[in-house]
């Protein structure tokens, strides 16, 4: 399900029991719901570490200096996430300035296109790495290693897609003048969630030798 | 403005604009209505389905059903009584009142709310198309792997179980999670979390569970169809796959997953107990606390159902001991119902009946349930006909029993009209007597080493008096299914006219009319007290109701007519069910054929598109 | 608006009441009155399952008279506290009352702190290491049949085990397949057949006797058809069984010996072993000695003449989706022939 779809869907015009906005709660009580997806996944991982049958072993064909340069590229769109939702709030709050309103946006529009980018970046060097992982004889089907690798890191970088979506869809609809801050501060709870995800997949996996 | 036809109203409308206006609907009343009715159609699928293995296992080497039909039939069979119908029938109850109890005028979002609904429909056709294609799914409701591998299943049966289970999930999730926020955020003032209705409490922490527990199964049915779709090795022994990987994912949800089913009976039954006690609940914070309790537990004790897996002494002991915490809060649950009854004035009408019919047959499923963590017991009843019969005590006692009472007790409030109270006596009777013979004997017959799911069995094992009992007695569940239905549809008709209150009620939704409009409350309620209605009719409420002026409904309920509120609804939708439908198709896809499962995709996305640039009510809200 | 008037009157209420309470009653005596089925858990012919029905006593009376109680106190406050439909009072609005409610909060405690001291103890004696002289018998599940070794004693046969009486016997479950499930009621609890790993169970038979079981875990289309059975025996039947198990298969005459070619012919040798001939299928059970066990076809036809023949004749009909699929129908001819055979492997 896409939480841009429920948009708007709030009647944020009425208040709300506890102050908080719906798509707020909706949005961490989904991330929630993910923490169990992908623990589930991780735990699968863990549980399956040293049991292929067959190489390549993770120890022969991971990359950590690849891996750490793009961790640290997720890393730093997540930086750029704050930026821009900050120049949104900013714009949000400038009030009768339009002048500082036209700038704030540009900033936000602008940090909303790095995180895209960086996003993009990172899916990238996912794609070459499981290019070299294939090139090196891991399929998805060779081994235990490779079905459980694969089909994780596989749904990170999905989810790594959808937000990068997400984000390119705000960055247009903004320019139709129908992105408000809570929009981007939800894409951005989503985008910091990733991002987590992947630091944690990123020490279990890479980091800590099986 | 609204647009949906108001319920009262629609019969001068068209036939093409009723079906439209159901079609596109967002009200949460009439999804309420779409799941009952939904999922009371597939109870008698499912409920048929279970007459058929009872046939065939009415005589020893019975021949009515041959063995792979056998085990389509009781796969489907607990499939559905699971999925599509004790969740959706819950489903139906939650959206029905949910807002009217805690005095909304919808859901939090009513279009995913729609969205849920389209999307179990979508999923549950997906399942039982596969009996079009004779690959009905045989796996067993619980799918152990490596059975549904495709070396041991080859064909697309486990792929529709799998694949219709993915889209279900979905359903259920995005259900649970607009329940959440609802709860959370749309409370009338003074409608504290303490002052909220048990029922809501119970709705409240099933969602919980449920976007909780199903990521579990999500990710061990995407393993799954890794494995039978692109040959991967989840559960590939000869690749050093292991098989328990699939039992700890599926019980880590399945577990949770018993409670998702019977803590709405728990909710149904404290609502009905107060009502025709005329007391309040009994030790309301013990009553949310204990399920919370229950809620929490309910994640420690999945490998309780993995006694005779070999997971050694250690872990065995610890799954026993945390499984027999739950009959604590539990026990507390059963006492204070008990209590609420003791010292009231019980009316026993029908859905009083069911209420502690409820109790009565819980309370047998509940006994068995601890004898069942014992280790060295489980042992033997471990996948016999005992485990059969406890989980039908359990689920049949605790869930159906209680969905019947809820219907009995909230139908006047949902069609404006009382049942036959003299058809509903008839059902009640046939129904529990029917249920107690029928599932009671499956103890001695388990015992008596007669193992579950066998398509037949010898003349020899003295097996063949209890299972012509039982078989007989389940047609009697079959009958009294039969009298309600005729109950439902007389009294749809014929019934007397409800009024507001006709129960003498204590929560929000007996303050308006029955059936409520469309927008619910003409204004939203003030609310200062837990049981509001009752304390509204009676104060503080000791005493005899002669002495206390009752409020009288009938002039508000004409006021309200005359007057035109300005309240804004939310507009008709018809993307939530084309979203549904691209994932419907996209599923379907990856059983025809990868393109199909493509376009599924993009259809998705277009109509996701669509749904979220879609103003959600006139005049849009644009600021 | 009230409620539509009791169509029952309260006599006749409690007489269904009455009625209802009485036929559980029944049934629940006829339970206790439990039979000695072929199959049954309650009557425990070994000492591991005599712990288990030892602690199943004590909890099913504690479930019972816990169901008694607090079923009876629902049914007094229905009796007495019931009203007619007419009846406007109201009685107190008791909202609770903590000590009642620490009360039964403790109640159930001390009944889960004895269950689980019941529960723990019992654990303690059956999961414990099986004795150092046990026997060891290795059981193999394939779908639909048990073949069984006894590794220490040279041993191969299928869906019969025999075992000595009192000595303990300690068996090794492993799968060639599927999941499926080991279960002698009479003997002891099941314990699941992994595949890819090896569980073990054991117990010490108390009492000589041919004991039925069946596979207890769904393992596909013939699931329900997958029995074995356990010869309990003296050591001195079972040495002898021993000796005879450990022979080569006896030389054949007559209409055996032309069973025996036609075995070959018809590609009966691909699936099946007969040690001492060219047979070496290991597709379906070893045949060596196979007229010495008193079931055929995984514990669903009795080795008779008639039986093995009606086998022979229809094999998927008898048990569908068995893994014996024949290249050729058989000729009456041929199917006397085998049977001849397969009833001299003795």
């Amino acid at each position: 399900m896409s939480d841009a779809a429920l948009a708007h869907e709030a009647h944020e015009e009425h208040p709300t029991s506890t102050g908080l906005n719906h798509r707020k709660i909706l949005m961490w009580a989904f991330l929630g719901s993910e923490c169990i997806f992908f623990g589930s996944l991780i735990t699968t991982y863990l549980v399956y570490r040293g049991k292929s049958v067959v190489g390549p072993y993770p120890g022969e064909i991971l990359n950590i200096p690849l891996t750490s340069v793009s961790t640290f590229v997720l890393l730093m769109s997540s930086l750029a996430m704050v930026l821009s939702l900050a120049g949104f709030e900013r714009a949000a709050g400038a009030g009768t300035d339009e002048e500082r309103r036209r700038s704030e946006l540009k900033k936000g529009r602008f940090w909303l296109l790095m995180t895209a980018v960086l996003g993009t970046g990172f899916l990238g060097f996912q794609v070459y790495e499981f290019y070299e992982f294939v090139h090196h004889g891991l399929g998805l089907t060779t081994n235990l290693f490779g079905t459980t690798f694969y089909v994780l890191t596989g749904f990170h970088g999905t989810h790594v897609g959808v937000g990068v979506v997400w984000l390119v869809s705000l960055l247009v609809l903004s320019y139709f003048g129908k992105v408000k801050p809570l929009d981007v501060e939800l894409g951005g709870l989503y985008w910091h969630f990733v991002d987590i995800v992947w630091i944690i997949i990123f020490t279990l996996i890479y980091l800590i030798p099986s | 403005m609204a647009t949906v036809t108001d319920v009262r109203t629609q019969e001068r409308v068209s036939t093409g604009a009723a079906i439209w206006s159901w079609i596109t609907t967002i009200d949460h009343k009439r999804i309420g209505v779409l799941y009952f009715v939904t999922s009371l159609i597939y109870f008698l699928v499912a409920g048929i389905e279970a007459l058929l293995i009872r046939l065939q296992l009415a005589t020893p080497d019975g021949e009515i059903l041959d063995p792979d039909l056998y085990n389509q039939l009781f796969t489907m069979h607990g499939t559905a009584m699971v999925f599509m119908v004790a969740m959706p029938m819950a489903a139906a109850f939650f959206n029905f009142l949910i807002p009217l109890m805690i005095g909304a005028r919808d859901v939090a979002f009513p279009r995913l709310n729609a969205f849920s609904y389209w999307t179990f429909l979508g999923g549950s056709l997906l399942m039982h198309s596969s009996f079009l294609f004779g690959q009905a799914p045989d796996g067993g409701w619980f799918g152990y792997a490596n059975l549904t591998s495709k070396e041991y299943s080859p064909g697309l049966s486990i792929d529709f179980w799998g694949l219709g289970l993915l889209v279900l999930g979905v359903a259920s999730v995005a259900a649970a999670l607009n329940f959440i926020i609802t709860i959370i955020n749309l409370r009338a003032p003074g409608m504290t979390l303490m002052r909220m209705p048990v029922f809501v409490w119970m709705t409240f922490v099933t969602s919980f569970l449920i976007i909780f527990a199903f990521p579990a199964i999500t990710a061990a049915l995407i393993f799954l169809e890794f494995d039978r779709l692109f040959g991967t090795n989840f559960y590939e022994v000869a690749e050093g796959g292991d098989p328990m990987l699939w039992q700890h994912l599926f019980w880590v949800f399945g577990h949770p997953e018993v409670y998702i089913l019977v803590l709405p009976g728990f909710g149904i039954a404290s609502e009905i107990l107060p009502t025709f006690s005329r007391k309040p609940i009994f030790g309301y914070s013990a009553m949310v606390f204990a399920a919370v309790a229950i809620g929490f537990l309910g994640f420690s004790v999945w490998a309780h159902h993995m006694f005779t897996t070999g997971m050694g002494t250690i872990a065995d002991a610890a799954f026993a001991g945390s499984t027999m915490l739950i009959a604590i809060p539990t026990g507390i649950k059963m006492f204070n119902w008990v209590a609420t009854c003791f010292g009231g004035r019980i009316r026993l009408t029908t859905p009083m009946l069911f209420a502690l019919g409820f109790l009565t047959t819980f309370l047998i499923g509940g006994l068995t349930g601890p004898m069942l963590a014992a280790v060295p017991l489980d042992l033997h009843f471990q996948d016999s006909y005992f485990v059969v019969g406890h989980f039908h005590y359990v689920l049949f006692g605790g869930l159906i029993l209680a969905l019947m009472g809820g219907v009995y007790y909230w139908y006047p409030k949902i069609t404006g009209r009382m049942m036959s109270e003299k058809i509903g006596k008839v059902h009640f009777w046939l129904m529990f007597m029917s249920m107690n013979l029928t599932f009671f004997p499956m103890h001695f017959v388990g015992l008596d080493g007669m193992p579950r799911r066998v398509s037949t069995y010898a003349a020899d094992m003295g097996w063949e008096g209890w299972n012509m009992f039982i078989s007989i007695s389940a047609f009697g569940i079959g009958l009294s299914v039969l009298v309600f239905l005729h109950n439902l549809v007389v009294s749809y008709k014929k019934g007397e006219p409800a009024g507001n209150d006709p129960w003498d009620a204590r929560t929000l939704e007996w303050a308006i009319p029955s059936p409520p409009p469309e927008h619910n409350f003409d204004e939203i309620p003030q609310v200062t007290h837990r049981d509001q209605v009752w304390y509204d009719k009676y104060g503080e409420g000791h005493g005899s109701a002669a002495e206390l002026s009752k409020v009288d409904t009938s002039v508000a309920e004409h006021a309200e007519e005359d007057e035109e509120h300005d309240v804004h609804m939310p507009n008709p939708s018809y993307w939530p069910l084309l979203v549904s439908a691209g994932l419907t198709i996209a599923a379907a896809g990856l059983l025809i054929h990868i393109l199909v499962a493509i376009f599924g995709v993009a259809w998705t996305i277009v109509a996701i598109y669509a749904w979220s640039l879609e103003p959600a009510s006139d005049p849009p809200n644009e600021h | 608006m009230r409620a539509p008037k009791h169509a029952l009157s309260w006599q006749s209420m409690r007489l269904v009441f009455l009625t209802i309470v009485g036929a559980i009653t029944v049934i629940l005596l006829a339970g206790c009155g439990a039979v000695d089925t072929p199959q049954t858990a309650l009557f425990p012919r070994s000492d591991n399952n005599q712990v288990i029905n030892d602690l199943f006593a004590p909890l099913t009376w504690l479930a019972i008279v816990i169901f008694v109680l607090v079923q009876g106190l629902l049914m007094y406050s229905v009796y007495r506290f019931r009203v007619s439909d007419d009846d406007d009072s109201i009685p107190p609005q008791v909202h609770g009352n903590t000590r009642l409610e620490i009360a039964w909060t403790l109640a159930p405690s001390i009944v889960v702190v004895i269950m689980l001291i019941l529960t723990y103890q019992a654990m303690a004696i059956i999961e414990a290491d099986p004795p150092e002289d046990a026997l060891r018998v290795r059981v193999v599940g394939h779908q639909w049949w048990w073949e069984i070794h006894y590794p220490d004693l040279d041993v191969v046969t299928a869906n019969e085990i025999h075992i000595p009486i009192d000595r303990p016997v300690y068996f090794e479950l492993e799968s060639n397949d599927v999941i499926h499930s080991f279960w002698v009621p009479r003997l002891m609890g099941k314990r699941d057949l992994m595949p890819g790993s090896t569980n073990t169970i054991w117990f010490t038979p108390s009492e000589e006797g041919l004991y039925a079981a069946q596979c207890a875990e769904y393992c596909g289309t013939a699931h329900a058809q997958m029995r074995f059975h356990v010869v309990v025996e003296s050591e001195a039947a079972f040495n002898k069984w021993l000796d005879k198990q450990r022979e080569p298969a006896a030389e054949m005459t007559g209409d055996a010996a032309e069973g025996a070619s036609l075995f070959v012919s018809r590609a009966c040798v691909t699936c099946h072993t007969i040690r001492g001939t060219d047979s070496i299928g290991t597709i379906g059970p070893d045949l060596t000695h196979v007229a010495s066990r008193a079931y055929i076809a995984g514990g669903i036809l009795e080795n008779t003449t008639t039986d093995v023949a009606a086998w022979l004749s229809d094999p998927q009909g008898l048990k569908p989706g068995n893994k014996m699929i024949l290249p050729v129908e058989l000729s009456s001819e041929d199917i006397r022939l085998l049977t001849a055979y397969i009833r001299a492997l003795r």
